[in-house]
C-alpha cells in the first residue's frame, strides 16, 4: 500500500522504502512508548512543556535547536542554561551585542550559528531553514509537521533500507515525506523529539543497540544483516536467537530493479550490518591546512584569534614549532618568529590581551588550545631541553618532577 | 690514574641491575673519597644517587678527580660477562676516553678484561636539600618489593600513609581497591626482618607505581629498605650496598590538581 504516490513520480521508489498504513500506526506508537519511558530530561524540553508564554517557548526551542545543530546534547546543556540565564527572551537577545553573543557561544563551534541567532532576534529570522522551522513549529507550537535531522535520516535509512546518497535532493525529499507521514498529530513535538533521540541513543551511527530496539521487526537493514550479525557475536553464537515471527513484516527485501533509493548490491558490506545505512557520502579528500599562528579578530566569524597566516606546503619555518592539530587544520605555533609575518589584510584590528582577558573574551576553542599548547611547551622547555616523554597521568593527581624540588647545584670540578 | 678493586664483584653487578631500567646513561664521579653517581630518569620524575665509599673497596686509588660518562646498557652487558664470584677491577687513565673492567676468577686462573668507550655527558647535578623527614620506615626489602608489585595490579598510583598505628599502602583502580597495612614489629629475631617506624607527624603521599617497581630492582642489594617521607617532598627509598655504600632513589610525589 503506497501512500503519497505524488512524490514517487519523479523517480521510481520501491514500496520497501515506504511505510504502510499499519506500519505508520505501530511504528508511531512504539516510538512514543519508547520515548515516554526513556527520554532524557533537558532544560529546553522543560521550558517547551511548562512555559505558558508561547513566544518564550518558541524562543527556547529555537535557541536549543540552533545549538544542537552539529553538537552533542551533553555539550549543549551548559551553554543553553547560560544563554537562557543571560537572555531569557528574544527582546533581551536583540539588545545584546554580537561580541557578547560570541563570548557566550565561545567553545561551542560553528560560530556563524551564534551570529544568525543574534541577527534573527534583531531582524527577523534568517538562518531558519526547513529543519529549525519544523522543529520549532512542532515542539513549541504543536503543529503536526515532521522533522528530519541527521539522526532521523539515519533511522529512516536503516528502517526503510534507503541506500541512496543522503545528500541528494531526491533522498532528502523522501525523508521529509516519511517524517510528515509518520508524525503523530496529537503529540507532534514529542514524536519528533522521540525520533531524534531514538537516533541519538539507540540507532546510533556506530554500534546501534539493535537488540533492544523496538523497531527491529520493521527494520529492513536489521532484517538484511540479521544473519551476519548473529554470527559475529559470540554470545549469540551459543544461544542463537530466532528472528521473531513478526519479521514477516518485512516480507521481501528485494525491491524494484530500477529503484533509486536502494543500496547498490556492490556497496553492501556484510561486516557492517545495519551500519551499511545510511550510505556514506562520497568523501572529498579534506585538505590539511596549516596556519602559522603568532600567538586577534578574523577567521571564525568575529572571534578573537592569534594572528595567523595560511601556510603553503613549501613553507618551512625553522623556529621551534609546536603543532596543535584540529580536525583538518594544523596550527603551527611559532613561538619566536624572526622573519616577521606580514599582517594579513583580513583582520579588522588587533589588541593586546592579558592571559585572563584572553580566556574570558570571545575566543574559539581552537585558539584556547593554541594557548594551552604554548604553555605546555614552555613548561617543558623550562624543565629540560633534552627531555624524554612525560609520563601521562590521566588521574587527578599530577606527577611532579624532581627538579621542582631540587635545584641545580654548581658543578663540581 | 684511577683504579678500584672489589672482591665481591657481584655487588657492582647488582648496582647496575638496580639502575639500568631507570637510567640509560650516567656519569660516575670518581674522587679520592669514592665513587658517586647522580642522575634523573628521562621523565625527570625520579633521581638516583649511588654512593660507593673508597674504604669499601679492596683497593682504591684516584689521583685526580674523574668524571666517567657511561652508557649503562653497555656497562651492564660487560658486567654480565663476569661470573658471580669474580673479583672486579675498574681502571682508567687520567683524561682517558675508555675505561677497563678486569674480571679475575677467585683462583686467578681466568682473567678477562673489557674496555668500554666513555661518553661526554653534560648532566646537571641537583642539590638535595637536607631534610628532617617526618616519617622514616625501615622494613624488609623483599616485603616492600612484594607490596609494590601486588598493588601495581590495581592502579597506577600507590598511596603511602604513615601514622602512629603503622604504615598503609593502598591502590585503587578498575578492578577494585587494595590496602596493605604493616604494624611496627614488637619482637624480632633478626633486625632486618623488623618493621620500624620513626614518626614525628603522620604523612600521606601518592606515588607512581611504575617508579617504585623500578626502585625495587635494588632488592638483591640489601635485606632492608628505608622509606623516608615528608609532606610535599620527594620520597626517599634507600638500600645499603653491602658494606661499601648506599643507593638512594628520590621520587617526586603526585599532587592534587588544584594548584595547576
Amino acid at each position: 500500500m503506497v501512500k503519497n504516490v505524488k512524490k514517487a513520480s519523479a523517480a521510481v521508489i520501491g514500496s520497501l522504502h515506504q511505510f504502510t498504513e499499519d506500519e505508520v500506526v505501530t511504528v508511531r506508537q512504539k516510538l512514543l512508548t519508547w520515548y515516554d519511558a526513556n527520554h532524557r530530561v533537558l532544560p529546553w524540553r522543560t521550558i517547551a512543556a511548562t512555559e505558558p508564554d508561547r513566544s518564550k517557548r518558541a524562543y527556547a526551542v529555537w535557541v536549543s535547536e540552533i545549538m544542537l545543530q552539529q553538537t552533542q546534547v551533553s555539550t549543549v546543556v551548559s551553554y543553553f542554561v547560560k544563554w537562557m540565564a543571560k537572555w531569557p527572551t528574544v527582546e533581551d537577545l536583540a539588545r545584546a551585542t554580537l561580541e557578547e553573543v560570541n563570548q557566550v557561544w565561545a567553545g561551542l563551534g560553528y560560530y556563524s550559528r551564534a551570529r544568525r541567532l543574534h541577527e534573527g532576534a534583531v531582524k527577523h529570522l534568517p538562518g531558519i531553514g526547513r529543519y529549525s522551522g519544523s522543529a520549532i513549529a512542532s515542539i513549541a507550537l504543536g503543529c503536526g509537521v515532521g522533522v528530519v535531522d541527521g539522526n532521523v535520516n539515519r533511522v529512516f535509512a536503516r528502517v526503510r533500507g534507503i541506500g541512496a546518497d543522503i545528500t541528494l535532493q531526491s533522498t532528502t525529499e523522501h525523508m521529509w515525506t516519511l517524517a510528515n507521514q509518520l508524525v503523530d498529530s496529537d503529540r507532534p513535538g514529542d514524536f519528533n523529539q522521540a525520533m531524534m533521540e531514538f537516533g541519538a541513543t539507540v540507532c546510533t551511527p556506530k554500534n546501534p543497540s539493535c537488540n533492544s530496539c523496538p523497531l527491529s521487526v520493521h527494520c529492513v537493514s536489521h532484517h538484511r544483516s540479521g544473519d551476519q550479525q548473529e554470527r559475529a557475536s559470540i554470545t549469540n553464537h551459543f544461544k542463537k536467537r530466532k528472528m521473531p515471527s513478526e519479521s514477516s513484516a518485512v516480507p521481501d527485501i528485494e525491491c524494484l530493479p530500477e529503484c533509486a533509493l536502494c543500496l547498490r548490491k556492490e556497496d553492501w558490506d556484510s561486516s557492517l550490518g545495519v551500519q551499511n545505512y545510511p550510505r556514506k557520502a562520497q568523501k572529498t579528500q579534506s585538505r590539511q591546512k596549516a596556519s602559522a599562528v603568532v600567538v586577534l579578530q578574523g577567521l571564525l566569524a568575529n572571534l578573537w584569534e592569534f594572528p595567523s597566516i595560511a601556510l603553503t606546503d613549501g613553507d618551512s619555518h625553522q623556529e621551534k614549532e609546536v603543532t596543535e592539530q584540529l580536525i583538518n587544520q594544523v596550527y603551527k605555533i611559532l613561538l619566536d618568529d624572526q622573519k616577521g609575518l606580514t599582517w594579513p589584510s583580513r583582520y579588522q584590528g588587533g589588541q593586546w590581551m592579558t592571559r585572563k582577558e584572553f580566556v574570558t573574551s570571545a575566543t574559539s576553542t581552537a585558539m584556547k588550545k593554541v594557548l594551552k599548547a604554548v604553555e605546555v611547551s614552555e613548561e617543558k622547555n623550562k624543565n629540560e631541553k633534552k627531555m624524554g616523554l612525560v609520563e601521562k597521568s590521566p588521574d587527578t593527581k599530577k606527577q611532579k618532577t624532581i627538579s621542582q624540588f631540587f635545584t641545580a647545584a654548581p658543578k663540581k670540578k | 690514574m684511577f683504579e678500584a678493586r672489589l672482591v665481591h664483584g657481584n655487588l657492582l653487578k647488582k648496582v647496575l641491575d638496580a639502575i639500568k631500567d631507570l637510567l640509560t646513561e650516567a656519569s660516575w664521579d670518581c674522587a679520592d673519597s669514592g665513587i658517586q653517581l647522580q642522575a634523573m630518569d628521562n621523565s625527570h620524575v625520579s633521581l638516583v644517587s649511588v654512593n660507593l665509599r673508597a674504604e669499601g673497596f679492596d683497593k682504591y686509588r684516584c689521583d685526580r678527580n674523574l668524571i666517567m660518562g657511561m652508557d649503562l646498557t653497555s656497562m651492564s652487558k660487560i658486567l654480565k660477562c663476569s661470573a658471580s664470584d669474580d673479583i672486579i677491577t675498574m681502571k682508567a687513565q687520567d683524561n682517558a676516553d675508555t675505561v677497563s673492567f678486569i674480571f679475575e676468577s677467585p683462583s686467578q686462573e681466568k682473567v678477562s678484561d673489557y674496555q668500554m668507550k666513555l661518553m661526554n655527558l653534560d648532566q646537571d647535578h641537583l642539590g638535595i636539600p637536607e631534610t628532617e623527614y617526618a616519617c622514616v620506615i625501615k622494613m624488609p626489602s623483599g616485603e616492600f618489593a612484594r607490596i609494590c608489585r601486588d598493588l601495581s595490579n590495581f592502579g597506577e598510583n600507590i598511596v603511602i600513609a604513615c601514622s602512629k598505628e603503622g604504615v598503609k599502602f593502598s591502590a585503587a583502580g578498575d578492578i577494585g581497591t587494595a590496602n596493605v597495612k604493616l604494624a611496627q614489629t614488637s619482637s624480632v629475631d633478626k633486625e632486618e626482618d623488623a618493621v620500624v617506624i620513626d614518626m614525628q607527624e603522620p604523612v600521606t603521599l601518592t606515588f607512581a607505581c611504575r617508579y617504585l617497581n623500578m626502585f625495587t630492582k635494588a632488592t638483591p642489594l640489601s635485606p632492608q629498605v628505608s622509606l623516608s617521607m615528608h609532606p610535599d617532598v620527594p620520597l626517599v627509598v634507600e638500600y645499603a650496598i653491602g658494606e661499601i655504600g648506599q643507593i638512594q632513589y628520590f621520587l617526586a610525589p603526585k599532587i592534587g590538581d588544584e594548584d595547576s
